[in-house]
This record gives C-alpha cells, sequence and structure tokens, in this order.
C-alpha cells in the first residue's frame, strides 16, 4: 500500500509538472480534434506526431502520443452523432443509436452522455492498469527466452485471428510483418537482408513512413474527391440541450458500468480491441434491454455501453505494452515503436527501471480525461463547428505533414520512397481485401521473434521441445493453439449454418 | 471443377510470391542449423510459412463467395497517381529547392486530385499549406531544412 502511495505521488509529480501538463493538453486537444474530423484516423496521427516527439524526453512524448490516443476516441463520436460518420474506426457503433436521437432532436444529450461514459471507461480502465500492472510486470521479470517467445506467438496468433475478416489472411498480413522485419543488418552476421541494394535501409524499414505509408497515404487517396461537405444534423448545441432526463441517467448507468466491464477485458487481452469491445457492448445492451426494438431509433444505452467499452479498452490495452512489451494493437504496436526509439525497451522492466514513465503516464491518464471531459462538454461548440472544415481543404494539410513528417525523422529521401512504396502496398492490400493492422504488429515484433528464437535455441542446443516442456512458454503456446482451434471451429461453424440456410432457401 | 473466386485466387498468389520473394532471398546466407542459425535459417522457414499460407487462401476461393469478400474499392486512377506524384515531387524537391517549393507543388498535385473545387482554391491551397508547415516545422519545431535553396 506505502509502496503504490509513493509510487502514485511519483506519478502525480510527473504528469502535474508543468511540462507533463503541457503536452498532455496538447495530446488530448489534438486527439479530440482528429477524432473529430472524418478522414484522419488516431493511427495516422500518431505515426505524423512520432517524429515530432524525438526531442522531447520519452515521458513526455508519450504522455502526448497517448493522449491523442485516447483524445481521438472522445471525438470520434462527436461526428458519429452529428453526421452519421464515424470520425474513428471505434466509435462506428455509436452512429447507429447517436445519429437517430440526433435526428430526434437530442444531440446535446447524446454528446453529453457519450462524454460521460468515455471517461467513466477511461477511468474505470485506468484504475485497472493501475492496480494490475505491477503484479502482472513482476511475473513477467521471472520469464526468460523461451516464454517471451511463446508471448510473442500468442499475441500474434490472437491479433491474426480475432481481427475481422478470413484468419488466413490476418496470418498471412503478419508473415509479410515478419519478413519486413528482418530488412536491414542481421545483428548476429552484420549481413545485410532484404535490402535489394538499398543500402540505407541497414537500420531496418523506418517505422514512421511504413505507417503513414499503409494508413496514411491510402486513407487520402480513398477519400480525396470522396468526402463531401455533409449538413449538420444540429448546428448549435446549447448547454441546456444536453442536460439528460433522469430517465436518460438510469438507463444508462448500467450500460455504461457493463460496457467498462467489457471494454477492460478485450483492451487487456492482445490482438482486440476497442472495436470489438464496442460491438459486444452494444449486442449485450440489446439483449438485456426490456424492449430491443428501441436499438437503432435512439436507445441511450446504445451509445453510453460500447462508448464505456472502447474507451476502457484504449486504457487497458496498455497493461500488455507497457507490463509484458506485447502490443495490443497497431496503435501500441507504434507506441511501442516510440519508446524503443526513445532507447526505452518495453517489457516487464519497464516499471520497475522507469517508474516516472510508467505512473507519470498513469497519472497524466487522470488529467488527460478531466481535461477532455471539459473540452467535450462546455467546449463542444468548437468542434461542432470543425466539422465543417470540408475534407477538399484538409487534405492537402495531410499530404503537407505526412512528406514532412517523414522526411523529417531522419532527413533521409529513402524514407520518402519507402512512403511511397508502402502507400502503393496499402491501396493494393485494401483492395484485396487484407487488413493491414496485423502486419505493422508482425513488423514490430519480429526482429525480437527472431532474436529470442535463436538465442533459446542456441541455449538448449537446438532443442525445440524446450518451448513445449517450460512450463510457461507452454501454457502460452497452448492457449495460441486454443485460439486457433476456436477461430477454425467457429469459422466452420458460422459457414455450414450460411449453407444451411442457403440451402433451406433453394428448397422452398 | 469448382469455380474459384478471383479475390482468392489473386490475395492467394500475392501471399505466395511474399513466399517465393522470401525463400530466394534466404538462399543467398548460410542456414546454419537450429542450434546456431545463420541468417537465412527464420527467412527460409516464414517463406515456406507463406506458400503455404498462400495456398491455403486460394482454396478459400473454392467455397462459395461471401458478402464481404468482394473486392475492395480501388481508388481512382486520377486521384491515386496525382497523390503519389506529389509525394515523389516532393522527394525530388526537398533537398534541391528546399521546403516552401517542395510542399507548394506536392500539395498542388495532391489537389488536383479532387474535381469538385475551383482552381483558385487549388492555388491558395499551394500557398497557405507550405506557409503552415513552414511555421510549424521549421520555426515551431526547429527542424534541420532549409526553406528555400537553390541546388538542382
Amino acid at each position: 500500500m506505502n509502496d503504490l502511495m509513493s509510487n502514485l505521488s511519483l506519478g502525480f509529480s510527473v504528469a502535474f509538472s508543468l511540462q507533463g501538463l503541457w503536452y498532455c493538453f496538447i495530446g488530448v486537444t489534438l486527439g479530440t480534434f482528429v477524432g473529430v474530423l472524418p478522414g484522419i484516423g488516431a493511427l495516422a496521427a500518431i505515426a505524423l506526431l512520432l517524429p515530432l516527439t524525438f526531442g522531447l524526453e520519452a515521458t513526455h512524448a508519450l504522455i502526448m502520443l497517448a493522449g491523442i490516443y485516447y483524445g481521438s476516441n472522445y471525438g470520434g463520436s462527436t461526428a458519429s452523432i452529428l453526421l452519421n460518420l464515424p470520425g474513428s474506426p471505434s466509435s462506428a457503433v455509436t452512429c447507429l443509436d447517436g445519429y437517430p436521437m440526433a435526428q430526434h432532436g437530442r444531440a446535446g444529450v447524446a454528446l453529453f452522455i457519450t462524454a460521460i461514459a468515455s471517461f467513466v471507461g477511461s477511468i474505470i480502465g485506468m484504475i485497472i492498469m493501475g492496480i494490475f500492472s505491477p503484479p502482472l510486470a513482476a511475473l513477467a521479470m521471472s520469464f526468460s527466452g523461451p516464454d517471451f517467445f511463446a508471448l510473442m506467438v500468442l499475441g500474434l496468433v490472437a491479433a491474426s485471428m480475432l481481427s475481422s475478416g478470413s484468419p488466413l489472411r490476418g496470418i498471412a498480413m503478419i508473415g509479410l510483418g515478419l519478413i519486413l522485419g528482418l530488412v536491414g543488418r542481421d545483428l548476429h552476421s552484420g549481413l545485410l537482408r532484404f535490402s535489394y541494394g538499398v543500402d540505407e535501409l541497414y537500420e531496418g524499414l523506418p517505422l514512421v513512413a511504413v505507417a503513414l505509408g499503409i494508413f496514411g497515404l491510402p486513407e487520402v487517396i480513398r477519400n480525396a474527391g470522396k468526402i463531401m461537405p455533409r449538413k449538420l444534423s444540429a448546428r448549435d448545441i446549447t448547454f441546456r440541450s444536453m442536460v439528460p432526463t433522469k430517465d436518460d441517467w438510469q438507463k444508462s448507468r448500467g450500460a455504461m458500468l457493463r460496457g467498462t466491464g467489457l471494454g477492460s477485458f478485450f483492451g487487456a487481452l492482445p490482438g482486440t480491441g476497442g472495436l470489438l469491445a464496442a460491438f459486444m457492448s452494444y449486442a449485450m445492451e440489446k439483449r438485456v434491454a426490456k424492449d430491443p426494438s428501441r436499438f437503432g431509433n435512439g436507445a441511450i444505452e446504445g451509445i453510453a455501453g460500447p462508448e464505456a467499452a472502447n474507451n476502457a479498452a484504449v486504457q487497458t490495452a496498455f497493461i500488455p505494452t507497457l507490463t509484458l512489451g506485447i502490443p495490443g494493437d497497431v496503435i501500441m504496436a507504434i507506441m511501442m515503436g516510440a519508446m524503443i526509439i526513445h532507447g526505452i525497451q518495453p517489457g516487464a522492466a519497464v516499471i520497475t527501471a522507469h517508474p516516472d514513465l510508467f505512473w507519470g503516464l498513469l497519472v497524466s491518464f487522470l488529467i488527460g480525461n478531466f481535461l477532455l471531459l471539459l473540452l467535450n462538454i462546455p467546449l463542444i461548440g468548437l468542434w461542432v463547428r470543425m466539422l465543417s472544415i470540408p475534407y477538399s481543404v484538409l487534405y492537402p494539410f495531410i499530404i503537407a505533414f505526412i512528406c514532412i513528417g517523414v522526411y523529417s525523422v531522419n532527413n533521409s529521401v529513402t524514407d520518402l520512397y519507402v512512403l511511397l512504396f508502402f502507400g502503393v502496398l496499402g491501396c493494393l492490400m485494401t483492395y484485396l481485401r487484407f487488413e493491414p493492422a496485423p502486419l505493422v504488429l508482425g513488423l514490430i515484433l519480429g526482429p525480437m521473434l527472431e532474436e529470442n528464437l535463436r538465442r533459446t535455441l542456441m541455449l538448449h542446443r537446438g532443442d525445440y521441445t524446450v518451448f513445449l516442456t517450460r512450463p510457461i512458454s507452454g501454457t502460452f503456446l497452448a492457449l495460441a493453439f486454443l485460439i486457433v482451434v476456436f477461430t477454425l471451429w467457429a469459422a466452420f461453424r458460422s459457414r455450414s449454418i450460411r449453407r444451411a440456410a442457403r440451402n433451406s432457401a433453394a428448397a422452398e | 471443377m469448382a469455380k474459384l473466386n478471383k479475390i482468392d485466387v489473386l490475395a492467394g498468389l500475392f501471399v505466395i510470391l511474399i513466399g517465393v520473394l522470401s525463400v530466394i532471398e534466404s538462399l543467398s546466407f548460410s542456414m546454419g542449423n537450429a542450434r546456431n542459425m545463420g541468417p537465412g535459417y527464420f527467412p527460409y522457414y516464414i517463406g515456406l510459412a507463406m506458400l503455404i499460407i498462400g495456398v491455403g487462401i486460394v482454396l478459400e476461393g473454392l467455397r462459395p463467395p461471401r458478402e464481404e469478400m468482394q473486392f475492395g474499392q480501388l481508388p481512382s486512377l486520377r486521384g491515386l497517381l496525382l497523390i503519389l506524384a506529389g509525394v515523389i515531387a516532393f522527394a525530388l524537391m526537398i533537398q534541391r529547392f528546399g521546403m516552401f517549393p517542395a510542399t507548394a507543388v506536392a500539395v498542388f498535385l495532391g489537389s488536383l486530385a479532387d474535381e469538385s473545387t475551383p482552381l483558385l482554391q487549388k492555388i491558395l491551397l499551394a500557398i497557405a499549406v507550405p506557409v503552415v508547415s513552414v511555421l510549424i516545422f521549421k520555426v515551431g519545431l526547429g527542424m534541420n531544412a532549409d526553406i528555400v535553396r537553390w541546388r538542382p
């Protein structure tokens, strides 16, 4: 207990320092901004701003990048409610009932409740992170090479299997990511691999260029000339119109808590995240409701639950990243990249070796969420006006920031061609329906995976069974195996259901 | 023979191609053995795995087409080429002419992708965006790049 208090006071001293507050404020404001605007995701925003954080202290950099991440989740719901256009992927669910509420003239209430639900989810998620991370990290301290290898395999399997779409395609993207992770100099032999004559790649592929190439450029290319200015369903949100009725409170209270529970769980699981949690929460609210037919027509539980869920998931997603060094989703993978760039090896040692970073980040979540509450309730009018910026004005700025951002990392023109290459690859992947997210996970984990495999087998005389006989790594691999079996079973079952449905339809 | 879904065949071939590239690349390095892995070991087996996965994806195409497995939206060729041209222009110009001209050209080319806006707006953007960029990156963040230079 004493420990916790002293850690927390360390966290407060870091997060409440003038710089800590400032970067937290910048982060959440930028996050809300990119969240509100459809067509720019948190991922592209974080990758864009990553180079700007190189000059900062690692803690401040992470406070700011994290702020963008959870801030964008608050902002994402605004566009969902007012435009029926999700500002960020995980707020897609909020469209289902948020937009109908706005059409019924209850946009203010919807915005208010999503802000409160996001806040509740975040704070509880943050508390869970504070309580569970230290023991988990202590446990992870006893892990050795084979355990880490198995854990990474588990993380990658979970990410590829549980993401949407076909599991095989997910694994293929992981594999491509692993191969791309090999680009550059092999640490043991010093030889350049997969560089195809481009010697500048000896340090590996530049992360910012790859991420902006895969996620940023295709987004702009896809949306340019497509996103047209839309009519807002509510222009002015008065403070009076935001006050929920007693009935609204009663209905959303339980939904928020259930959503938080689901979100906290799925967030901490590697490979799953806010979107899945939000959908689960929506389904759950529909199931527990007395009158499920209200859903889709502006049921307040339908926004309170999912919003709490995706924000809780965002907070708990930091748990595996900071304690095990296994990123839960792509954005966490980028965060891990940021930590590595700042010279901090993500993993079990973060909490003990850099307590100021861990606890400072945790406390900054508290501050950030209070700031977001301010930004999203009294200042909501500002963001609503922001929604009327047309995309045709916005995207030239994005193109410029992508180019300059990528170039500024190493002042390297080669990085710009990497950006170009991955931009084309990203478009091709969208066309062939590959999810790009597992690729980035593979790219970041690839070098670590190979290193742990090599070291383990060198120590154990090339004996592969060591992964199965060690209790910890054996458990992880068994879990990974179970996930594969479960996914294949579920895919098989849904296929036979579809076939049965088709057969009966044909029979009629 | 049952009909294959085109998208699965193409996607599978894409994965197989990557597997082949990986195996070929790995063969130019020493393999070593499990006890003492050479630089070729890991990419070789990942490449093999990709070959198998690629075949698996092709075979997935045997099952009846699903709604969500249509081809993804292909961006308009105009938008794709213009925006990529913008990036290439930036790459070619940044070290020769500096940040302002490179950004201006990149933005102008990129803004041509949207046909619905008037030329005047595009020209104004090609001036405003570089100004804002210079203010943020050069003045605000002290980025190490010249605003304008002449080294063709």
